[in-house]
């Protein structure tokens, strides 16, 4: 490299600060010293700055020609006047040779163009446009698939293994890929290139030539991997063909062989089809749902119609995902916090025609009545994920519409409908896709309009169905969840009382028992109220406490014991139950003592004046376990082991344990025990439910999300 | 697209949408600039420099919104044009009510002051050929790699571009050194 470019290299390095500590201390003494140096540092940093100014102004002049296009398309919406035919040549050359070099002839400059001796038949003629316009070569590996795209846009998808020798054998290696155009009026008459086919004039949509060789050789293109070319238009005009050029001795090009420019469609059977929001079955994927059951997936895209349907229901009640949120189940679920967050998700009061597509309209044609039009080929398929895309109803409605046009006849009409801002970054794909050229399946068109007739009522009933069906399930489990919520307060208010009760009898007992060993008379007047109010006192601390009574009456030196012992019952795979009750039954209250567990199990303790029963019920999914013991003393029980039960066996054994009242009352909690792990069940159904849902709906409604926000803001 | 989302977009590097929701000033900017002597290409030039300098505003500086994103447009337009008809010295400011300067446009002439040796080094580059032009702006700001730049443009090796490279950025040096030269000179 020369010492001045050398010299722009370590200033480059410089400034982007890629010098090591002592290379940028020794330039920074020589700037220092240097002002020459000094004057090419702040050149050169200017120049940068140029570049990113005129790196920016490519931005907006980009910016400008899409403004221009949007409101040419605004224009051509009025005209609708359409011509005939689209120009374009494809001339095929190609040449031999193993080097990544362009070694094919073509070269020169836009000034001068340099042409190889043989064209890509194989003779010498060239005409005028080919002298003219300048090439580009671009260099590809024939193993890989590749995409290119021209200095005035054409887009050529090469696919690999795209050529052929002229004995027909593939190509192997890099070749280089020979492209001219004259896309504009100006570059055509500047080529000289005639618009005439014969003596007809054309109208022409652009003209471009291609050539491949690998290095002298001339190559062809294998037909069975042909060379897409996407040609860029303002407008796509029905109609327009491709024609092949030659070149006549007067050094012109005369157009011939005009070929219809037209995929025909091949149907794959629907239900194989993905037609669901891009990322939908991903995200299901992600999240370890089983994306092969369709069924699944179906039921719960299709439930989001629901959005859609509530224009015409009670909008009060149906929140995101259908949630009701009634002041009652609101407190419930928040007690628990895991689910209060997204109970509170707001209601979106936003339209979501224009931002998603209605899955009851998806739904409407995802049928087997479908099954011979263009929704079931993988190019509707592809489109779809684009008309998700837009969220645009009247973008699905068109291809529905015109299930017996041209697939790409449609995209056009898609093209020049879009008229939304939004949308306008999803044009280009149209276009592209109208420029394929993909027209219908065979035997189209014979029930379209009944198709069509069909979709749009299926998708009304579909939505209101749907909307219905939801509505009715949360409402459902709304109410449910009042009932949970219900008998949930009433046993909490049945255990308070219950344990009211059992204080005051064990209170009453104990006190009896403290004033007969005080021999304190009860209706003796010598007895001072200083001395009764010590007693209850210490009786009513150590009822509370469970704790051993030992008082000294300070006037007659008597003294009251009343001794308190632990129990506790170590219970086998106690984790292994949903839900597990030890009960403790007191001879002498009229119900029963619940234990609460402690690492050691169910700890508790008794009083020497009862004697005790001891009950065990547990349950595992629905199946009920039991366990009791006659006269439980003061110790460790361990190792205790339930046995599975019928619930009316249990019963039983609870009435041989215990009162009558203590038994109706065990069997009062059970119920609710019971009944509280099935609605748990649904209640945990449900929050997964509505989780899965709200995750699902930012897949499904993604476009709306923006709007969300400023609508919540 | 609200002026807060343009700005932070152009804040994190995206311009394309803000330069396309920008761009509906246009024809009022056109308006503008044709009602005071200028024409169709010029209404263009001034906006598109105008859209230059505020995105280098919002991006380069602590950059308030304090009025609307089209206020800034139409300011910055004004001044530019204004001094476009001063150069050409046959413009009475008092005249044309509508190219009052306001808040805004004071707050942005800075940034145009500033810009003008980057508008003098843009012009540098545009003098240089189109093949130098491409390969600076794709290295340089579309981020490709040497080796991918020298299969596009058909160099036979990335030491050739990276070496090319060099070339052309000496080329924009010297222009942009002439071009300050004959600044001076005027």
């Amino acid at each position: 490299m020369r010492t001045e470019l050398e010299l722009i290299e370590r200033i480059e390095k410089y400034l982007s600060n890629e010098l090591s500590a002592a290379d940028k201390k020794a330039f920074e003494e020589e700037l220092a010293a240097d002002t020459s140096l000094q004057e090419q540092v702040q050149l050169q940093q200017e120049t940068m700055k140029g570049i990113e100014r005129a790196s920016l102004r490519k931005q907006v002049s980009d910016a400008g020609g899409r403004f221009r296009w949007r409101k040419n398309l605004r224009n051509w919406g009025l005209g609708g006047i359409v011509v005939l035919v689209v120009v374009a040549a494809i001339l095929l050359y190609n040449t031999l040779g193993h080097s990544a070099q362009n070694d094919s002839g073509y070269g020169g400059d836009a000034a001068n163009p340099q042409l190889p001796v043989l064209n890509e038949s194989g003779d010498s003629i060239w005409s005028r446009a080919d002298s003219v316009l300048p090439a580009h070569v671009f260099i590809l590996t024939t193993s890989k698939d590749t995409v290119i795209e021209t200095k005035d846009g054409i887009v050529l998808s090469v696919p690999a293994n795209g050529f052929l020798y002229a004995d027909g054998g593939a190509v192997k290696g890099t070749i280089q890929l020979v492209v001219k155009e004259a896309l504009d009026a100006a570059s055509i008459i500047k080529a000289g290139l005639s618009t005439m086919s014969g003596d007809r004039p054309l109208e022409t949509g652009g003209m471009f030539f291609i050539d491949a060789r690998q290095g002298d050789q001339i190559l062809k293109i294998n037909q069975a991997n042909a060379i897409s070319a996407a040609i860029p238009s303002d407008t796509i005009k029905p109609g327009m063909m491709l024609f092949a050029g030659e070149r006549t001795v007067k050094g012109d090009i005369d157009w011939r062989n005009p070929t219809q420019i037209r995929n025909s469609l091949v149907t794959v059977d629907i239900h194989k089809l993905n037609f669901y929001p891009p990322g939908y079955l991903d995200s299901l994927k992600a999240w370890e749902y089983n994306i092969n059951d369709k069924k699944f997936t179906d039921s719960l895209y299709y439930s989001f119609a629901a959005e859609f349907g509530r224009a015409t229901v009670d909008s009060v009640d149906s929140g995101v995902g259908g949630v009701i949120i009634t002041q009652e189940n609101k407190q419930v679920y928040q007690a628990d916090t895991s689910i209060g967050d997204f109970l509170d998700i707001p209601r979106y009061d936003i339209n979501y025609d224009h931002c998603a597509i209605n899955p009851a309209s998806v739904k409407a044609f995802w049928q087997d009545k479908f099954q011979n039009t263009f929704i079931a080929t993988r190019q509707f398929e592809e489109r779809m994920k684009y008309i998700h895309m837009s969220g645009d109803q009247e973008i699905l409605d068109l291809y529905i519409n015109n299930l017996d046009k041209d697939l790409s006849y449609v995209d056009s009409l898609v093209v020049n409908s879009i008229k939304r801002e939004a949308l306008y970054p999803l044009v280009p794909k149209f276009q592209e896709f109208a420029g394929r050229r993909d027209g219908n399946v065979k035997g189209s068109g014979k029930s379209a309009a009944k198709l069509a007739e069909y979709f749009r009522n299926k998708t009304a009933l579909f939505t209101e169905q749907i909307s219905k069906a939801q509505r009715e399930f949360w409402t459902q489990q709304a109410s449910l969840d009042e009932t949970f919520f219900k008998r949930q307060s009433e046993y909490i208010q049945d255990s308070i009382k219950r344990m009211n009760k059992n204080f005051q009898q064990e209170y009453e007992l104990n006190l009896k028992e403290a004033r007969r060993q005080l021999d304190i008379k009860f209706y003796t007047v010598s007895i001072t109220t200083t001395g009764w109010k010590n007693v209850d006192r210490y009786v009513e601390e150590s009822v509370r406490t469970q704790t051993t009574l030992d008082y000294t009456d300070p006037q007659t030196g008597k003294k009251a014991v009343i001794r308190y012992e632990p129990v506790s019952f170590g219970i086998e795979d106690a984790a292994s139950f949903d839900r597990l009750s030890v009960y403790l039954i007191p001879d002498q209250l009229s119900s029963y003592i619940k234990l609460n567990a402690s690492n050691a199990g169910y700890s508790g303790k008794l009083n020497e004046l009862m004697k005790y029963n001891l009950a065990v019920v547990g349950y595992k999914n629905d199946t009920s376990f039991f366990y009791s013991m006659k006269n439980v003393s003061s110790q460790h029980y361990a190792g205790i082991k339930l046995s599975s039960i019928s619930e009316r066996n249990l019963m039983q054994q609870l009435n041989m344990l215990a009162s009558g009242a203590q038994a109706k009352d065990i069997g009062k909690e059970q119920d609710f025990l019971r009944f509280e792990i099935k609605d748990k069940r649904r209640q945990n159904d449900n929050r997964n439910r509505i989780l899965l849902r709200e995750q699902v709906f930012r897949v499904i409604f993604a476009a709306c999300l923006p709007e969300i926000d400023s609508a919540t803001k | 697209m609200t002026d807060e989302k343009i700005v932070q977009m152009i804040r994190s590097g995206r311009n394309d949408r803000p330069l396309d929701a920008l761009y509906k000033n246009f024809p009022a900017v056109q308006k503008m600039i044709r009602a005071n002597g200028g024409n169709n290409d010029e209404a263009k030039d001034i906006f598109q420099e105008a859209l230059i300098i505020l995105v280098k505003k919002i991006r380069d500086t602590d950059f308030q919104l304090t009025a609307k994103l089209s206020t800034y447009v139409f300011g910055v337009c004004r001044l530019l044009w204004k001094d476009e008809l001063k150069k050409r010295k046959n413009f009475v400011t008092q005249d044309l009510a509508i190219l009052e300067t306001g808040n805004a446009d004071i707050e942005m002439a800075d940034v145009i002051r500033e810009d003008s040796i980057a508008r003098l080094a843009e012009k540098a580059l545009d003098e240089l050929k189109d093949r130098c032009k491409e390969l600076l702006l794709l290295f340089y700001h579309g981020g490709w790699k040497l080796k991918d730049i020298a299969s596009k443009m058909g160099y036979s090796s990335e030491t050739t571009a990276k070496n090319q490279k060099y070339k052309c950025l000496e080329g924009a040096k010297n222009k942009l050194q002439e071009l300050k030269q004959t600044a001076q000179t005027f």
